[in-house]
C-alpha cells in the first residue's frame, strides 16, 4: 500500500555542516571517465561536480552508491552537484603522502573538495545535502542530529 | 656496490625534477614474462614484483580493476588500471607509468585500460590501445591485453566479459628516464574521451 508523505517526515536526505578546503581542479579532465569508472561503467568527470578524498567519506565502496546524490552550497551559493572524481595525482602539499592525505594534514578538520570547473575558494563554510543513510563526511556534522 | 647504485638512484629520484632525458643508471631488472586470464573482470588484478638478478624487489607492478580498494596509495579505475611503484625510492607521483611530474589524477596516464580502448579501431592503435609499452629506468614494460570477449559485440555499449593480460619486462639501457617516456604514437582523441569514435 502506498502513502503520501505530505509533511516530509520521511525525507531521505540530510544536511551536513562544516568547513571545507575548496581547491581548483583540472578542467581538462571534464568529459573523461574519472576515478569512479569501473569495468562495467564509465563515470565521466563533469562540470559543476566535485572530486573528493574517499577516506573522508568512509571509503570508496561506501560512497560509490551515492556519488550522484550529493550536493553542496557555500554561503548560500551552489558549490557542486554530484561527485565525479577522486583527488589524486602528484600534487600533495606534504612530501611522501598522497595528495588526499597531504591535504588532510595541511587542513586538519576540513573537508577536502576539488572542483574541476571551479576556482580555489580557500577554506569556506559548506552545507552538504546527502542521503540519510550516508554518514556525514569528515569535517562536517549533521544539522540537528 | 649494489647498495651504492641504489643510493645513487634514490638520491637522483629525490631530486624529483629530473630532466626528461637524464642518463643516470638505474638498478637492472631481470627480464620476465607473465600471463594472466580473467573470467571475472570485476575481480581482475595482480601484483607483480620486478626484481634484480639477485631476486631483490625493485618495483611492484600492480594492475587491478576499478573496483579494487585495497591500495591506500592509489585509486584504481576503469577495466584494468596498472600502477608501477618503486620499492627503492620515494616518488612524488602515484605511478611511474605517468609521463609527467605534474600528474593531476591517478588515472591520467596510459596505465589505465578502459573498455572503449579495446573496441575495434582503438584496440590496435600502438601504445594507446590493447598493447602498451612503457620505457623507463633501464627497462621496457609491455602490457598487452588479448582474448578480449565482449558480451555481444565490440560495439558501443557491450561490456567486456573476459580477457587475458601478458606482461613482459626487458632490460633496455636506452630507456633512461625516471618516468615513462612519451610514446612515439600521438595521444588519440578517444583515449580520454571515450564518446569519440575510434576512427578519430
Amino acid at each position: 500500500m502506498g502513502y503520501f508523505d505530505a509533511l516530509g517526515l520521511c525525507d531521505d536526505t540530510k544536511k551536513c555542516l562544516g568547513m571545507a578546503r575548496v581547491l581548483e581542479g583540472n578542467p581538462n579532465t571534464i568529459g573523461s571517465p574519472g576515478g569512479w569508472s569501473t569495468p562495467s561503467e564509465d563515470v565521466n568527470v563533469a562540470a559543476d561536480t566535485a572530486a573528493v578524498v574517499t577516506s573522508q567519506w568512509g571509503g570508496k565502496g561506501n560512497l560509490r552508491p551515492y556519488i550522484g546524490s550529493i550536493s553542496a552550497t557555500s554561503n548560500g551559493q551552489p558549490l557542486f552537484n554530484g561527485i565525479s572524481d577522486i583527488v589524486g595525482g602528484s600534487k600533495s602539499p606534504v612530501p611522501g603522502t598522497t595528495p588526499g592525505n597531504g591535504l588532510m594534514q595541511r587542513y586538519p578538520g576540513d573537508l577536502i573538495i576539488e572542483l574541476p570547473s571551479g576556482k580555489d575558494l580557500g577554506v569556506v563554510p559548506i552545507e552538504l545535502t546527502i542521503p540519510s543513510s550516508l554518514p556525514c563526511p569528515a569535517g562536517t556534522i549533521a544539522e540537528n542530529p | 656496490m649494489i647498495r651504492i647504485v641504489y643510493a645513487l638512484a634514490i638520491a637522483s629520484t629525490l631530486l624529483a625534477s629530473l630532466p626528461s632525458h637524464s642518463t643516470e643508471r638505474w638498478p637492472q631488472v631481470q627480464n620476465l614474462q607473465k600471463a594472466y586470464n580473467f573470467d571475472d573482470v570485476a575481480g581482475a588484478g595482480f601484483d607483480l614484483p620486478l626484481t634484480d638478478r639477485d631476486g631483490r624487489q625493485l618495483y611492484s607492478l600492480r594492475c587491478h580493476s576499478g573496483l579494487y580498494e585495497a591500495d591506500s596509495g592509489f585509486d584504481y579505475s576503469g577495466l584494468l588500471d596498472c600502477r608501477l611503484v618503486s620499492l627503492y625510492s620515494k616518488e612524488v607521483v602515484s605511478t611511474l607509468l605517468t609521463e609527467t611530474l605534474k600528474q593531476t589524477t591517478d588515472w591520467t596516464n596510459r596505465g589505465r585500460f578502459l573498455t572503449a580502448h579495446l573496441r575495434t579501431g582503438c584496440a590496435t592503435y600502438p601504445d594507446w590501445g590493447q598493447r602498451r609499452k612503457f620505457r623507463l629506468r633501464g627497462m621496457d614494460i609491455d602490457i598487452s591485453l588479448s582474448d578480449v570477449k565482449f558480451g555481444t559485440s565490440p560495439n558501443t555499449n557491450s561490456k567486456v566479459q573476459s580477457y587475458s593480460v601478458e606482461v613482459t619486462v626487458k632490460k633496455d639501457p636506452t630507456s633512461a628516464t625516471s618516468l615513462t617516456l612519451r610514446p612515439t604514437s600521438p595521444e588519440p582523441p578517444w583515449f580520454y574521451h571515450t564518446d569519440l569514435p575510434c576512427s578519430q
